[in-house]
C-alpha cells in the first residue's frame, strides 16, 4: 500500500529545484563576491567594493580604497537583526551630496548559480519587480572633504521577522549594500558581504516543497476516500484530475506535463480501486505535519467535493468523512459547517432523514424542535430570498426539514376528536367561531 | 374631503377600504356588490383591449385557461415572469396593476374620489418586491403614499376594532403568503417586536395538495390521468379549494371526479387532507418558533392570537396554534377584510404624519390617539472579504450592518477596512438578507468609492446604514483617512427611485390605460 502511495507521489512530485529555477528567473541581483565578515579589523582579504568602470565613470570613486560592508547576527531588545555597516573609501564630490544606501539580501547556494533572493514580508522593503527583499536607507548628506570612512558605520538593523528565508536551517547570507546618489538615484559605490545564519523556521521553498507534497498527499487522499465504499464515477475522477491539474502543475509546465499528470492520477485512480485497505489515518497524518490548517482545510474539501460528484453521500462516507476531518486536526465545527455545505441532507442516503438532520434517539422533543428549528431558519431563508436565477433553491431541504417537523408535531384534529381529553366541539367545528 | 384608502392586495382575493369621516375604516364593495374581488385576470379573446377583473374572471378562465391568471403576487419582484397575451409580454407588475385598476375604478364608482392609498404587501416581501407593488399602484393611477406589511395593518385594525392588550401574535395566513408578526398593544400604542414570513406559503398550496391526492386517486382507480389539460388543471384548481372549504366544515367532502376513463365519485376525509398538509402544518409552527425566538419570548407570554387571512379557518391550523400557546385563537372581525381596513387606517396615519392638512378634521380626530413603531422588515449588510481564522483564507461574506426587527427609526455602523496596500477602490456592496453565505442575500446595490492612491492596507471605512419610518434607507461609506463619502438611498417613492430595481418597462402606463377593466 504504502508503495501505492509513494509510486503516486513520485509521479506527482515536482523537485525542489523547479521551484527554485522559477524564483531564481525573477532575481535582479548579479552574482555575488562572497565575502566573511568575521572580522571587523581592517579590510578582510577578500572585500570587495571594486567598482566597475561604468560606475567608476559616473561616480567618482576613489581608487585609492574601496567601499566595503560586512553583515552580522545579533540580539537586539525585541529580536533577532541582521546589521549592516559599511566602510572604506567614499565618492568624491563637489559639493554637498544626499547619499542613500540599498540593502539586498540573498541565500547563497553553494556550487549552484542560482542563489535564492531573501524575500521580505512587508510590501514597503520589496524590489520593485518581485517580492526579494530590498531596503533603502538614507545615509544623509556627504561633505565634499569626506572621502574615507574608517570605522565600521551601522547602516542599517534588519529584523529578522520583516524577512522570508528560503530554507529552514543553516544558510550563507550574501548581503549587498549599493551606495546612491539621493538626487539622481546613480549607484555610486557597491559592497557585498556574507555571514551564516540558522533559520529556526520553515522557509518559503519549504512550504512550496510540503504544499506540493500535500497536495500530492491530498489527491491520494481525495482517491482513497472516494474509492473506499464506491467505485469511483467518471465525475469523481474528473473533479480530481482538474484540482490536481490546478494545484500541482506549474503554470511553466506543459501540456506533455498534464498528459504525464493525468496518465499517473488515472494509474492510481485504478490501484485505488483495487486497494481498499488504505491507511488513511496516516496520510491524513503526514499532510497534517506539513501544511498548515488552512491547507488542509483545503484537502478536507477536496475529498468532499469528490464525494460530492458521485451525487450522494451514505452513512460510510459521512463516518469516513468525519474521521479524515478529525486525522487532519480540523476543528470538529468547521468540519461539520463544510460537510453541511457540500453534502446537505438532502445529498446524504443514511438511515433516515432524522439521521441526516442531526436528530438522535437521546434528544428530548424540545431538542428536537431547536435542531429542526435552527435548521429552518437557515433555509428558509435561503429558499424565500430573492436570489438570482443561477442559484439553486434549496427546496427539497426544506420540504425534508417541514417532513421531519410534521412527524413530531402536535396531534391532528382527527386525531383531537379521538383524544377524550379534548373537547369534541374543538376538534370537530372550530370553523364555527369564525367570522364569515 | 380627501378620500384616503387601504388596499389589501391580495394572492387570491383583494379588497379596499377608506376611512369614513370620523376616521372608521369601511370596505368599499366592488361593481358587483361583494366586498372581497378575486385577484384573477382574464383577457376577453372577442373585445382586445377588455380585461374582466374578478368573479367574471374566475368563471371566464374554464373557457379559456391561456388568457387567464390567478396568483400573480406570488411572482412579484420576479423580473423574468411574463405572461404573453396577443403578442404582449404581460409583467407581474403589469398585471398586478390592472387589478388595481378595477378596485380603484369600482372604488370612484362608489366614493367618487380616492386620493391617497396604502397598499399592503407581505412582511417577507423584500425590497424589490415591495418596489414592484409600488409600481403596480402608480401604474393603476394611484396615489400611493405608503406600503404597510399585512400583519400589521390587521393588528392595526384588530387592536382599533376590538380590546385587545398585551404582547399579541398575528398569524396572518393568506391565499399565497404567510406571515407572523408579534407585537406589543398598549390602547391604541402598538410596538412590532417581529415579524416571520413566507411568501410561499398559503391556500393554494393547500389546494395543491388536494389537486394532488384527486390525481392520485383517479390514477389508482380509473387507470387514468384525470388532469390530462389545462382546462382540466384550471377546473380542478377550483374543486380542490371547494373541497377545502367544506373540509373546514366537516370530517369528510365528496365530488365527482370526471375524467377520460369516465366519472368516479371520491371522497376525500379531513385526516387524509390534513396529513397531506402536515408538513405546510410544519413550516408554519417552524415559522412561529422562529418569531418567539427573535422576540424572545415563551408561548405562555402570548396573550392573545389574532387570526388572519382566510386560510387560518382550517381546523388543523388552529388546532396547532391552540396546542402551541394552549389557548385558541381570536378571530373577532373577518379575516379576509382585517388588512384592507388596517391598510385605510395606515393611510390615514402616514398622511397625518407628512401632510396633516390634507387629513379631514373628522379623520384625524378618530385616528389621534393611535400610534404605530413598526421594525425593519430585513437585515441589510454588505459584502466583505474577512479572513477565515481557521483556515487562513480571505472569503467573500455577508455583514449584516442593520439587524432584522430593529424597531423604526434605526441606524447602526460597522467598520471595515482596506484589504490590500495602494487599494485605490472600494466595491460596495449593499445586501439584503440573513446569510452570511453572498449567494443567498439579495445585492441591492453596488457602487465604487474610489480611495486615494499610495496608502497602507488596513485603512478603516466606516459604513452606516439608516432606515426611517417611510422605509427610506441611507447608506453611507465613509473613508475615514480620506474623508471621502459614498451615500446610498434606498427608497420606496418615486423621486428616489434611482436606487431600486423596477421590473416594469418604460412605457407601460399608456398600455395599462388603453385597457379597459371590467
Amino acid at each position: 500500500m504504502a508503495r501505492g502511495i509513494r509510486q503516486l507521489v513520485h509521479a506527482f512530485g515536482v523537485s525542489v529545484p523547479v521551484v527554485a529555477r522559477a524564483l531564481g528567473r525573477r532575481r535582479s541581483l548579479g552574482r555575488p563576491r562572497c565575502e566573511d565578515a568575521s572580522s571587523d579589523e581592517g579590510l578582510p582579504e577578500r572585500a570587495t567594493g571594486i567598482p566597475d568602470s561604468g560606475r567608476e565613470a559616473t561616480s567618482g570613486v576613489d581608487e585609492a580604497g574601496a567601499t566595503v560592508c560586512r553583515i552580522s547576527v545579533a540580539q537586539s531588545s525585541q529580536s533577532t537583526v541582521l546589521v549592516v555597516e559599511i566602510k572604506g573609501s567614499m565618492p568624491r564630490f563637489d559639493q554637498p551630496t544626499a547619499v542613500s544606501a540599498r540593502i539586498t539580501l540573498t541565500d547563497v547556494v553553494p556550487d549552484s548559480d542560482n542563489p535564492h533572493p531573501v524575500l521580505s514580508r512587508h510590501p514597503q522593503h520589496r524590489d520593485a519587480s518581485s517580492n526579494a527583499f530590498c531596503l533603502t536607507v538614507g545615509l544623509g548628506v556627504v561633505q565634499p572633504d569626506t572621502t574615507v570612512v574608517s570605522q565600521w558605520l551601522k547602516v542599517a538593523e534588519v529584523p529578522v521577522e520583516w524577512l522570508q528565508f528560503p530554507t529552514k536551517g543553516t544558510m550563507v547570507l550574501a548581503g549587498g549594500v549599493e551606495l546612491l546618489c539621493g538626487e539622481s538615484g546613480l549607484p555610486l559605490a557597491a559592497a557585498q558581504s556574507t555571514v551564516e545564519y540558522i533559520n529556526p523556521e520553515l522557509g518559503y521553498l519549504d512550504a512550496e516543497c510540503s504544499l506540493r507534497k500535500a497536495h500530492t498527499l491530498a489527491v491520494s487522499l481525495a482517491l482513497a476516500v472516494t474509492s473506499a465504499h464506491h467505485e469511483l464515477s467518471a465525475a469523481q475522477v474528473g473533479r480530481l484530475r482538474a484540482w490536481a491539474r490546478s494545484n500541482i502543475l506549474m503554470s511553466s509546465e506543459t501540456q506533455a506535463d498534464a498528459r504525464q499528470l493525468d496518465k499517473a492520477l488515472d494509474k492510481a485512480a485504478v490501484f485505488f480501486a483495487r486497494h481498499h485497505e488504505v491507511d488513511l489515518e496516516r496520510i491524513c497524518g503526514d499532510v497534517a505535519t506539513i501544511v498548515p490548517i488552512g491547507n488542509r482545510c483545503r484537502i478536507f474539501e477536496l475529498c468532499l467535493d469528490a464525494v460530492r460528484a458521485r451525487g450522494f453521500a451514505d452513512q460510510r462516507d459521512i463516518s469516513l468523512l468525519e474521521s479524515v476531518a478529525a486525522w487532519l486536526e480540523i476543528d470538529p465545527l468547521k468540519a461539520t459547517t463544510l460537510l453541511d455545505e457540500f453534502l446537505p441532507a438532502t445529498m446524504r442516503q443514511v438511515a433516515g432523514p432524522d439521521t441526516a438532520l442531526g436528530i438522535t434517539a437521546d434528544m428530548s422533543p424540545d431538542d428536537i424542535r431547536r435542531r429542526l428549528n435552527a435548521q429552518y431558519r437557515k433555509w428558509h431563508a435561503r429558499v424565500t430570498s430573492r436570489i438570482r436565477p443561477s442559484v439553486p433553491r434549496p427546496t427539497p431541504m426544506l420540504r425534508l426539514i417541514s417532513n421531519v417537523r410534521s412527524e413530531h408535531a402536535a396531534p391532528s384534529t382527527a386525531q383531537a376528536a379521538r383524544d377524550p381529553d379534548v373537547p369534541q366541539d374543538q376538534a370537530e367545528a372550530p370553523a364555527a367561531q369564525i367570522g364569515s | 374631503m380627501s378620500s384616503i384608502a387601504g388596499i389589501d392586495l391580495g394572492t387570491t382575493l383583494s379588497a379596499l377600504a377608506v376611512l369614513n369621516p370620523i376616521g372608521k375604516p369601511e370596505i368599499v364593495p366592488n361593481a358587483d356588490g361583494e366586498r372581497l374581488t378575486p385577484s384573477a385576470i382574464y383577457f376577453d379573446e372577442e373585445e382586445t383591449g377588455l380585461v374582466q377583473i374578478g368573479v367574471e374572471a374566475i368563471n371566464a378562465r374554464h373557457l379559456n385557461p391561456e388568457r387567464s391568471v390567478r396568483w400573480i403576487k406570488r411572482h412579484m419582484g420576479d423580473a423574468e415572469y411574463r405572461l404573453c397575451i396577443d403578442g404582449k409580454q404581460w409583467s407581474a407588475v403589469e398585471l398586478s396593476a390592472l387589478i388595481l385598476k378595477k378596485l380603484k375604478q369600482d372604488c370612484l364608482r362608489q366614493c367618487g374620489s380616492l386620493d391617497y392609498v396604502t397598499l399592503s404587501v407581505p412582511a417577507y416581501f423584500d425590497e424589490v418586491r415591495r418596489r414592484a407593488t409600488m409600481d403596480a399602484g402608480l401604474s393603476a393611477g394611484l396615489n400611493v403614499i405608503g406600503i404597510v406589511n399585512e400583519p400589521v395593518a390587521a393588528a392595526l385594525y384588530y387592536a382599533t376594532a376590538c380590546e385587545v392588550r398585551g404582547k399579541v401574535l398575528v398569524f396572518d395566513l393568506g391565499g399565497g403568503t404567510f406571515d407572523v408578526t408579534i407585537m406589543d398593544v398598549k390602547g391604541h400604542r402598538m410596538e412590532i417586536a417581529c415579524s416571520q414570513g413566507d411568501h410561499a406559503l398559503g391556500g393554494v398550496d393547500f389546494d395543491q395538495a388536494i389537486l394532488e391526492i384527486i390525481e392520485e386517486a383517479y390514477r389508482r382507480e380509473m387507470k387514468a390521468d384525470l388532469l390530462r389539460r389545462e382546462i382540466d388543471k384550471t377546473k380542478y384548481e377550483d374543486e380542490a379549494e371547494d373541497l377545502k372549504k367544506t373540509l373546514s366544515r366537516r370530517p369528510v367532502a365528496r365530488k365527482m371526479l370526471y375524467g377520460p376513463a369516465g366519472p368516479m365519485r371520491f371522497e376525500i376525509t379531513r385526516e387524509m387532507f390534513e396529513q397531506a398538509i402536515s408538513p405546510l402544518v410544519a413550516r408554519m409552527d417552524m415559522l412561529v418558533d422562529l418569531a418567539l425566538e427573535e422576540a424572545g419570548l415563551e408561548p405562555s407570554a402570548i396573550e392573545k392570537v389574532l387570526l388572519v387571512g382566510g386560510s387560518t379557518r382550517i381546523p388543523l391550523v388552529q388546532e396547532h396554534l391552540r396546542h402551541t400557546f394552549g389557548f385558541a385563537p381570536s378571530s373577532a372581525v373577518n379575516v379576509d377584510e382585517c388588512v384592507a381596513l388596517g391598510a385605510a387606517i395606515h393611510a390615514g396615519l402616514t398622511l397625518l404624519r407628512d401632510n396633516p392638512d390634507k387629513v379631514p378634521k373628522g379623520v384625524a380626530g378618530g385616528l389621534r390617539d393611535i400610534s404605530l413603531t413598526d421594525v425593519c422588515n430585513h437585515s441589510y449588510g454588505t459584502l466583505c472579504a474577512p479572513i477565515d481564522s481557521t483556515t487562513g483564507r480571505r472569503t467573500l461574506e455577508n455583514r449584516i450592518i442593520l439587524r432584522k426587527n430593529t424597531p423604526l427609526p434605526c441606524e447602526a455602523s460597522r467598520m471595515f477596512y482596506t484589504i490590500g496596500a495602494g487599494q485605490t477602490e472600494l466595491e460596495i456592496t449593499v445586501t439584503q438578507g440573513e446569510d452570511s453565505d453572498p449567494q443567498y442575500v439579495n445585492r441591492i446595490a453596488t457602487r465604487r468609492l474610489k480611495l486615494p492612491p499610495g496608502r497602507p492596507a488596513r485603512c478603516p471605512v466606516r459604513v452606516t446604514y439608516s432606515y426611517d419610518v417611510n422605509q427610506r434607507m441611507h447608506c453611507c461609506f465613509h473613508d475615514v483617512g480620506s474623508g471621502k463619502t459614498l451615500e446610498v438611498d434606498l427608497c420606496m417613492d418615486m423621486d428616489h427611485a434611482a436606487g431600486c430595481e423596477s421590473e416594469a418597462g418604460a412605457g407601460s402606463d399608456a398600455t395599462l390605460q388603453a385597457i379597459s377593466v371590467q
